[in-house]
C-alpha cells in the first residue's frame, strides 16, 4: 500500500511539473484556428523557414512538417521551443531571440495548421478463421500496435485470412477538399469510417476513392482480405485532390514509398561496380557489373553465363533496398540482350562457380565444366563494345552459344560468328567481343 | 530514494491498469529496465551509409566486423571505419574465420571474402556454399555462419513469403531447394541439409563448447518465437520443408494430424513470450568475457528486432536435456536489435535494422553496445528446477524480511501449435507458492509450487529487495518446464 501511495504521488508530481507546457500546448493549438495568426505565421514562415522546409513544407535541406514523423518532438510546446533553441549542428539556427513569443506562436500555428495524415495511429489485426470468415471478435484479435509514421501499414499481416483495422485523427487540407484514392481497389473490401459515420465508396471500380472532411478528423479504415490473392493486399492509398490530378499525401506506407520514389541509383563512374541484387527480368544468382564506359553485363552464379548485356547506367536498386526490399533493382539504359538469351558455353555437364578475384578492380569470374577452370573476364573501352576474355589452362575444343539478334554482331578471336553455336578451339584464350548496331 | 524504481513502480501499475482492457493482448514493458551499472553507448557509424547492420562479428584484436543489409562489410579499428568489401546481396550473418578471413551470408550464397594483398579490402569473393534455391522472394534469407569445435560451418535458410510458387500451409512457403532448412558445410568443405522444419531462423550461435542453437520468430506454426538446439536431422515444427524429405509428398504433409506434427517436432530449449520478451530475436551471443560484462558470466544475450531489447537466456540441464528460462535485460535501444556480439573488452554489442519490419527504437538502423561500469547490480542471475519448484540465485543478498511469499508470485501456461499466425497464452493458471527457503549467503531462495511438464511458468519477484534496498529492474522470468526431473 505504501508503494501505491508513493506511485501515484509520483505521478501528481510529474503532472504538475507539466503544468505549463500544456498551457503553452492549448494555446498554440488555439492560434491554428486563428486565420490573422496563421496569415502572420505564414508570412514568418515563407521568409525565413521556407529556404529549408519548403515553400509547401514537404521538406528540402530540412525536414517535412507536414507529415507525422516529429523527429524532436511533436507537442506545439516542444516544436516552439526547437524553433527557439535550433540544433546548429544539423544546420538551423535558433530563431529564440530574433522574434517576439507571439510570432513564434504564429508560426507554430501555421506549421500545425499544415499537418496532413495520420497521427496517433494504431492497428488491431484479427486473425479469420477462412477466406468467407466475416464474424470480427475479440477473441480474433492476434496483434496491436502503434504506427508513429503515421502511415497504415498493409504488410503488416503476415497470415493467409485477415481484417485490419488502422485508427486515429487525421488531418486533411484546411483550404482545398480532398479525398483518399486507393489503386487496383475493385477486389478489396476496404470500409472508411470518419468521425464514426461510414463514408461512401465512389470513384471507378478499380480506383475507389472517399471523401474526407477538411481539417481534422477521427478516421478509421478497415480491410479484410477475403478472397483476394497476398501480394495484392500491400494496398496504396494516398490523398488526392477531388479531380485526382495532384496526389497530395500518402495514407499507407507503400504508397509513401511510391510518393518519395524509390530510387538509389549506382553508376559506374570512374571504376567498375559490382552489384549483387535481385535484378528486373534477370534470373536469381546474377551478379551485375557496370564498366565505366557504360556497357554492364551480369554474369549468373548457376549457369556460369552471361545472362544480360545493357548499355548506360548500370542500376536503381532503391526498389531492392527499400521497405522489406520486395521489388527488384531496375537496370538503367538499353538492353542489348537479355535472359534467356545468354553468353554460354554449349555444354550438357553443370558448371561450378568458383567466385572473382578482384584484379585491377575489375572481377574475373572463375567456374569449373567438364573438370576444366575457366576465368572469364570483360573489358571495354566504349559504349557500343564489349569484350568478354575466356581463359583456360590447357588447349581443347568446346561450344560457345552467342545471343543471335539484329542489336548486336559477334566476333570471336576476330572471327565473325553469325551461328547460335558456334565449335571453337580454346588454346589459352577467346576473346568473344559483341559490337553493338 | 530511488527516483528510477518509482518511475518503473508508476508505470507498471498503469499498464497493469491498461492490460485490464484487453486480456488476450500480450503487453510489452513500456518502463525502461536496465541493471545498475550497466549503459547503452551508441556508435557513431560512417557518415551518410545506409548502416543496416545485419552481420556483425569482432577478431581477437577487438576490431569491429560488420555486414550491412546495403551489401557491404566494414571494420572499426582504432575508433575508425574502413570498407572492406560492397555489391553483396542483402548479407544477414557475418564470422571471422580462424585465419582471418571473413565469412558473410548473402541471400544466394555464403562467401569467403579474403584480402591476399593484406590493403585492407577484400579482393577474393569465394563462395563456400551455394547449392540451396534462391528464388529471389525478399523474405530468403540465410542466417549464419557459425562454427562448431570440428570445424563445420552451420546456417539457416528462411522460408519464403508470397512468393506464388511456393508451398504453403499458412503464412510462409518453400519453392524447394533447403528452404526452411538448416544446412552444414563440413571442414573439408561439403555442404548438406542439417534439419528442416524452420521458419523464420534469424539468429544461429554456438555454444563455448560447440554447440550450436538457434532461434525461430513467431508465425504459423510456431505459437510464440523459441530458441532450440540444432541437432542433424531433426524437425522443428515447420512442416513445408518435410515435402524435401524422403517419404514425404505434399499431399502426405498436408494430410498429417496436428498431434503427428506436433509429436514429431523438437521441443525448444526456451519458449520466448510474444512481445513481453521477443517478437523477432535475433541471434544468441554466450557471455564468455571472464567477468568483464559483470555477474551474468557464461549466459546466453539475444536483441530483438521489434521490442529493441535484449534478453538473457538461463540454460538448465534437466535429465541429461537442455531447458531453461527467459528473461528481459535491457531495453529503449535506438533501432531493432538483430545481431548480439561480445568483443575481447567484455562490451556487448548491438547490431540494428528497422527497415521493412519496424522497431520500437525509432531510428531506421545503427550499431550501439552495452557497457558495465563495474557497480554490481541487483537481478535475477540464475534460475534452475528442482523437485519441488525452482530454485532462484540473485546477483546480490537479499533482505531476508523480503524473502516472503507475499514477494512473489507465479503462473504457468502453454502454447497451441497450428498453422495459425502464433498462440494465445492456453490454460493460463496461477500457481500458489507455498514454501519459501533462503540460502545461509541469502542470495538464493528454494520456492516450492505445483509442477507439470509442457508448461511455461512466469515467477513474478517485485516485492524482493538486496540488502541495499534495491528492487530488481526486470522482475518476471519464464521457464520453459519441458520435463520435471526425474
Amino acid at each position: 500500500m505504501k508503494r501505491l501511495v508513493i506511485g501515484f504521488s509520483f505521478i501528481l508530481m510529474v503532472v504538475s511539473n507539466l503544468g505549463s507546457a500544456t498551457e503553452l500546448d492549448d494555446m498554440i493549438t488555439a492560434k491554428v484556428q486563428q486565420p490573422e495568426v496563421l496569415s502572420q505565421g505564414q508570412t514568418l514562415f515563407e521568409q525565413i523557414c521556407a529556404s529549408c522546409h519548403g515553400k509547401d513544407l514537404t521538406g528540402g535541406s530540412g525536414f517535412n512538417l507536414k507529415d507525422a514523423e516529429w523527429v524532436h518532438g511533436s507537442k506545439p510546446s516542444q516544436i516552439i521551443n526547437n524553433v527557439k533553441t535550433g540544433f546548429m549542428n544539423a544546420g538551423m539556427p535558433g530563431f529564440g531571440a530574433v522574434f517576439t513569443e507571439p510570432q513564434l506562436q504564429s508560426i507554430v500555428a501555421y506549421i500545425l495548421s499544415k499537418r496532413e495524415g495520420w497521427s496517433d495511429l494504431t492497428y488491431k489485426l484479427y486473425q479469420l478463421d477462412d477466406e468467407n470468415d466475416k464474424d470480427i471478435t475479440e477473441d480474433k484479435l492476434i496483434k496491436t500496435g502503434s504506427l508513429p509514421k503515421g502511415l497504415a501499414d498493409y504488410s503488416i499481416p503476415e497470415i493467409q485470412h485477415y481484417f485490419i483495422e488502422f485508427e486515429g485523427d487525421f488531418y486533411a487540407p484546411t483550404d482545398i477538399d480532398s479525398q483518399i484514392w486507393l489503386e487496383w481497389g475493385f477486389p478489396h473490401e476496404v470500409n472508411m469510417y470518419v468521425d464514426g459515420e461510414q463514408v461512401e465508396r465512389t470513384g471507378s471500380p478499380w480506383y475507389p476513392t472517399w471523401r474526407l472532411k477538411r481539417g481534422k478528423q477521427h478516421l478509421r479504415i478497415t480491410y479484410r482480405s477475403g478472397t483476394t490473392k497476398p501480394q495484392q493486399r500491400n494496398l496504396v492509398m494516398l490523398g488526392t485532390t477531388l479531380d485526382l490530378k495532384v496526389k497530395l499525401f500518402a495514407v499507407s506506407s507503400r504508397a509513401k514509398a511510391i510518393l518519395e520514389g524509390k530510387k538509389y541509383e549506382v553508376k559506374a563512374e570512374s571504376e567498375t561496380v559490382i552489384q549483387r541484387k535481385r535484378i528486373h527480368e534477370l534470373p536469381p544468382f546474377s551478379i551485375s557489373v557496370g564498366l565505366p564506359s557504360k556497357m554492364n553485363y551480369a554474369f549468373n552464379t548457376k549457369s556460369c553465363s552471361i545472362v544480360g548485356l545493357w548499355q548506360g547506367e548500370l542500376l536503381n536498386i532503391g526498389p531492392n533496398i527499400a521497405g522489406r526490399g520486395e521489388d527488384p533493382s531496375l537496370p538503367l539504359g538499353e538492353w542489348v540482350f537479355k535472359y534467356p538469351l545468354e553468353v554460354a558455353q554449349a555444354t550438357e555437364s553443370s558448371c561450378k562457380y568458383l567466385g572473382y578475384q578482384l584484379v585491377n578492380g575489375e572481377p574475373h569470374f572463375s567456374y569449373q565444366v567438364d573438370g576444366r577452370v575457366y576465368r572469364m573476364f570483360a573489358e571495354s573501352s566504349s559504349n557500343n563494345s564489349i569484350n568478354f576474355n575466356l581463359r583456360s589452362e590447357s588447349k581443347h575444343q568446346l561450344t560457345m552459344s552467342l545471343p543471335m539478334s539484329e542489336k548486336v554482331s559477334w566476333t570471336i578471336n576476330n572471327k565473325k560468328i553469325t551461328e547460335l553455336k558456334t565449335s571453337v578451339t580454346m588454346t589459352n584464350q577467346l576473346i568473344i567481343t559483341a559490337q553493338i548496331q | 530514494m530511488n527516483l528510477t524504481k518509482i518511475t518503473t513502480l508508476s508505470i507498471s501499475l498503469y499498464t497493469a491498469l491498461l492490460s485490464c482492457n484487453s486480456a488476450l493482448a500480450q503487453q510489452a514493458p513500456t518502463h525502461e529496465y536496465k541493471p545498475d551499472g550497466y549503459n547503452i553507448v551508441t556508435v557513431e557509424t560512417p557518415k551518410d551509409v545506409r548502416f543496416h547492420v545485419t552481420g556483425l562479428d569482432s577478431d581477437a584484436h577487438g576490431v569491429i566486423w560488420v555486414a550491412t543489409r546495403l551489401g557491404e562489410v566494414w571494420y572499426l579499428k582504432n575508433n575508425t571505419w574502413s570498407k572492406f568489401a560492397e555489391g553483396l546481396h542483402e548479407p544477414t550473418g557475418l564470422l571471422v574465420d580462424d585465419d582471418g578471413s571473413i565469412l558473410v551470408s548473402q541471400k544466394p550464397e555464403l562467401t569467403r571474402l579474403i584480402d591476399s594483398d593484406k590493403d585492407g579490402v577484400a579482393d577474393a569473393y569465394i563462395p563456400v556454399a551455394n547449392e540451396w534455391q534462391f528464388h529471389d522472394n525478399y523474405h530468403e534469407f540465410t542466417f549464419g555462419p557459425v562454427k562448431d569445435k570440428a570445424g563445420n560451418l552451420y546456417g539457416t535458410l528462411n522460408l519464403s513469403h508470397n512468393n506464388p510458387d511456393a508451398f504453403t500451409m499458412g503464412a510462409m512457403g518453400t519453392a524447394g531447394g533447403h528452404r526452411g532448412f538448416a544446412f552444414k558445410v563440413n571442414s573439408k568443405g561439403k555442404y548438406s541439409p542439417y534439419a528442416h522444419g524452420l521458419r523464420s531462423p534469424a539468429g544461429i550461435g554456438a555454444s563455448p563448447k560447440g554447440e550450436i542453437f538457434f532461434t525461430d520468430n513467431q508465425g504459423d506454426w510456431v505459437p510464440t518465437s523459441k530458441m532450440h538446439l540444432l541437432q542433424e536431422g531433426r524437425f522443428y515444427g515447420h512442416p513445408v520443408s518435410l515435402i524435401e524429405i524422403e517419404g514425404f509428398t505434399k499431399e502426405k504433409v498436408q494430410n498429417l494430424s496436428l498431434e503427428t506434427l506436433e509429436a514429431m517436432s523438437e521441443k525448444p530449449v526456451v519458449w520466448i513470450p510474444h512481445v513481453e520478451v521477443a517478437n523477432s530475436p535475433g541471434n544468441p551471443e554466450w557471455n564468455t568475457s571472464n567477468g568483464k560484462f559483470g555477474p551474468f558470466e557464461g549466459q546466453i544475450f539475444i536483441g530483438d528486432q521489434t521490442q529493441s531489447n535484449v534478453f538473457r537466456v538461463l540454460l538448465d540441464k534437466v535429465n541429461g536435456k537442455y531447458q531453461g528460462a527467459v528473461i528481459n535485460f535491457m531495453n529503449k535501444f535506438q533501432s531493432g536489435n538483430i545481431r548480439a556480439e561480445f568483443d575481447v573488452n567484455g562490451q556487448l554489442w548491438i547490431g540494428q535494422t528497422a527497415r521493412g519490419w519496424g522497431a520500437q527504437g525509432g531510428k531506421p538502423f545503427g550499431l550501439e553496445k552495452v557497457v558495465w561500469d563495474g557497480t554490481n547490480p541487483f537481478e535475477l542471475l540464475d534460475i534452475k528446477l528442482t523437485k519441488t519448484g525452482f530454485k532462484l540465485t540473485f546477483t546480490e543478498a537479499l533482505d531476508a524480511s523480503t524473502a516472503t511469499s507475499e514477494s512473489l508470485s507465479a503462473q504457468s501456461w502453454h502454447y497451441h501449435y497450428s498453422g495459425n499466425y502464433g498462440s494465445p497464452k492456453k490454460e493460463l493458471t496461477q500457481l500458489s507458492i507455498s514454501n519459501i527457503s533462503l540460502s545461509n549467503d541469502k542470495k538464493s531462495i528454494d520456492i516450492a509450487l505445483p509442477l507439470a511438464a509442457d508448461k511455461v511458468v512466469q515467477i513474478d519477484f517485485p516485492g524482493l529487495k538486496d540488502v541495499n534496498g534495491r528492487h530488481v529492474s526486470v522482475e518476471k522470468v519464464y521457464y520453459t518446464l519441458n520435463e520435471l526431473i526425474k
